[in-house]
C-alpha cells in the first residue's frame, strides 16, 4: 500500500517527530518538554531529616510541634563543600512541614534538623554518610 | 496502516478517558494555582496574567470551569476539536502558571497535555484529509494515532534528555543511588523502604535498572506499532512507573492512567459491540494526502522558526534558574 494511502503512519511520524522538534526548540511550554529533570549524572544524594538527642535518624514528620525559633534556612551553602546532589522539591516539602507544625510545647525535646549526605562510589561500601547541622531546634515526637 | 486496538469499535472510550485524565489534570493543577502566590522562587520574568492568575478564586474558578465545559464538550460526540482545543489552553494557563509561579515546569502534567495535544493534531488533520465529510468515530482514528505519536515521544524526549546530557554513563552505578536516596524517606520500614535500600546498597542492582530506563525510554516509538506492540511496550513504561512509584514516590498518575487508556484493548475485554469497518486509511485520495502532510510540514517548520526567532525560548530556559548552583549537576 502506498504511504500516502496511508495517514496514520504519516501522521504518527509528523507528529512523533513534531514533538521532539518542538520541545527540543521551545524547551518547556506547555504541552511541550523535554523531560531533562533526571538527566544528568550524579554521585551524591542528600536530604533533609531530624536527629533526636539519642541519634536517631528520621523523617521531620516524626515530629510535631516544632520550635525553630523561625522558619529553617536549608541553603545548600551551610553545607555545600564539595557540592552535593539535592531535590529542591523535596527540601521544601520538608520546610513546609516544619512551618506547618510549628510551635511551643513543654513536652517539646532538643531535636536537630540536618541534611544527610551520601557520597557514593562505584562500590556500596565506597558510600561515605555525612550529617550536616541545619539548625537546633525542639520539637514533639509524634 | 498502523493497527489500533480500537479499529471497527467506536472510540469514545478513548475520548473519554483522555477527558477523565485530563479532568484529574486539571483539578490538580487548580488547587496547585489556587495555593501559589509570586514569591523569590517565581520566574523572574514571570508574565503578569499568569500572576494574577496565581491565588486568586475567581480566576482559577473560571479557567476550571471553562474547561470543564470544554471537555464535557469533547466527550459528548466525536471529534470535537475547539472544544478540545479551550481545554488545552486552560489546563495550559494553569500548568504555565505553576511553572512560573513556583520553582519550574511540573512535569507530570505534560504527558496529559503531549497526549491531548496529538489528539487534536490528529483530529485536525482529518478535517484537512476530508474537509466535506460529517464529523464521525472515522475523524477520531486519526486523533488516537496523534495522540499515541505525542505521549510515545515523550518517553523518547526523556531518554534523548540524559543520553544528550550524559551519554551511556547516565546508567552508572550511583547516579539512580543518588536520586533514590534524594526522594525516598530514609526511615521507610515497608516493602517499598526494603527495595529501596536493597537497590542503593547494590550498584549492579541499580545500574542495571538505569540501563532498563533508557531503554524502555528510547524503544517507546515501538508503542505505535499496533495493538499487540502497544500493548507489550505500555506494560513496560507502566512497569518503569511503577518501579520509579516504589522507589522515589514519584507518582506520574496522569501517564500512569494515560497508559492503562491507550495500552489496553478495552474495547476486546469489554466485549464492546462492533461499529462499522474503518475505511479511513484506504478512502484517502493520495495526492490531497501529499498536499495536507507538505502542509503540515511546513507548518511546523514554520513553529519551530518562530520559537526560535522569539524571545520565548529565552523565558523557558531561565525556568529552575534558583536550584542550577545548589546541586552538584552542571546548570540545565
Amino acid at each position: 500500500m502506498s504511504v500516502w494511502r496511508n495517514p496514520r503512519l504519516v501522521l504518527s511520524v509528523l507528529i512523533f517527530g513534531g514533538y521532539l522538534l518542538v520541545s527540543r526548540s521551545v524547551l518547556h511550554l506547555f504541552p511541550f518538554s523535554i523531560f531533562d529533570m533526571y538527566a544528568a549524572t550524579t554521585a551524591s544524594g542528600s536530604r533533609i531529616v531530624a536527629r533526636d538527642a539519642a541519634g536517631r535518624v528520621s523523617e521531620v514528620d516524626r515530629f510535631i510541634a516544632w520550635d525553630c525559633g523561625g522558619r529553617p534556612d536549608v541553603a545548600l551553602r551551610r553545607c555545600d563543600e564539595p557540592p552535593f546532589y539535592s531535590v529542591p522539591y523535596k527540601d521544601d516539602e520538608a520546610v513546609g512541614y516544619i512551618v506547618a507544625h510549628s510551635g511551643h510545647s513543654a513536652a517539646a525535646v532538643p531535636v536537630a534538623i540536618e541534611r544527610r549526605i551520601w557520597r557514593l562510589g562505584p562500590d556500596a561500601q565506597d558510600t561515605r554518610v555525612e550529617d550536616c547541622l541545619v539548625q537546633a531546634c525542639k520539637a514533639v515526637p509524634r | 496502516m498502523i493497527a489500533s486496538p480500537y479499529d471497527g469499535y467506536s472510540r469514545v472510550i478513548l475520548r473519554a478517558g483522555l477527558a477523565l485524565v485530563a479532568v484529574v489534570a486539571l483539578l490538580t493543577a487548580a488547587r496547585e494555582v489556587y495555593g501559589l502566590h509570586p514569591n523569590a522562587l517565581s520566574h523572574p520574568q514571570a508574565p503578569s496574567l499568569l500572576c494574577a492568575l496565581a491565588g486568586s478564586a475567581a480566576g482559577v474558578g473560571a479557567v476550571t470551569l471553562v474547561a470543564l465545559v470544554a471537555l464535557a464538550l469533547f466527550v459528548r460526540r466525536p471529534a470535537q476539536l475547539a472544544a478540545g482545543v479551550v481545554a488545552l489552553v486552560a489546563i495550559g494557563l494553569l500548568v504555565e502558571t505553576i511553572s512560573a509561579i513556583s520553582r519550574g515546569p511540573k512535569r507530570e502534567f505534560f504527558s496529559l497535555g503531549a497526549a491531548l495535544f496529538g489528539w487534536l493534531a490528529g483530529l485536525a488533520y482529518a478535517r484537512a484529509l476530508r474537509p466535506e465529510a460529517a464529523r464521525s468515530d472515522d475523524d477520531e482514528a486519526l486523533a488516537e494515532a496523534g495522540a499515541v505519536a505525542a505521549f510515545a515521544a515523550t518517553y523518547v524526549n526523556a531518554a534523548m534528555s540524559k543520553l544528550l546530557a550524559s551519554g551511556l554513563g547516565w546508567s552508572d552505578s550511583v547516579t539512580l543511588r543518588g536520586i533514590i536516596l534524594s526522594h525516598h524517606r530514609i526511615d521507610d520500614a515497608s516493602l517499598a523502604g526494603m527495595y529501596a535500600q536493597l537497590v542503593t546498597t547494590h550498584p549492579g542492582l541499580s545500574q542495571a535498572l538505569s540501563l532498563a530506563t533508557l531503554v524502555i525510554e528510547l524503544g517507546a516509538f515501538v508503542y505505535l506499532l499496533g495493538p499487540r506492540a502497544r500493548l507489550a511496550w505500555g506494560l513496560l513504561l507502566l512497569g518503569f512507573h511503577v518501579n520509579v512509584g516504589l522507589l522515589a514516590g514519584i507518582g506520574y498518575l496522569e501517564a500512569r492512567m494515560l497508559l492503562v487508556l491507550f495500552s489496553v484493548p478495552w474495547p476486546r475485554l469489554l466485549r464492546r459491540p462492533r461499529s462499522q469497518p474503518v475505511v479511513l486509511d484506504d478512502g484517502v485520495e493520495p495526492l490531497r494526502h501529499i498536499e495536507v502532510a507538505l502542509w503540515s510540514a511546513t507548518a511546523l517548520l514554520l513553529l519551530v522558526a518562530c520559537i526560535w526567532a522569539s524571545p520565548i525560548r529565552s523565558y523557558t530556559s531561565k525556568h529552575h534558574h534558583h536550584d542550577a548552583s545548589t546541586t552538584d549537576l552542571p546548570p540545565p
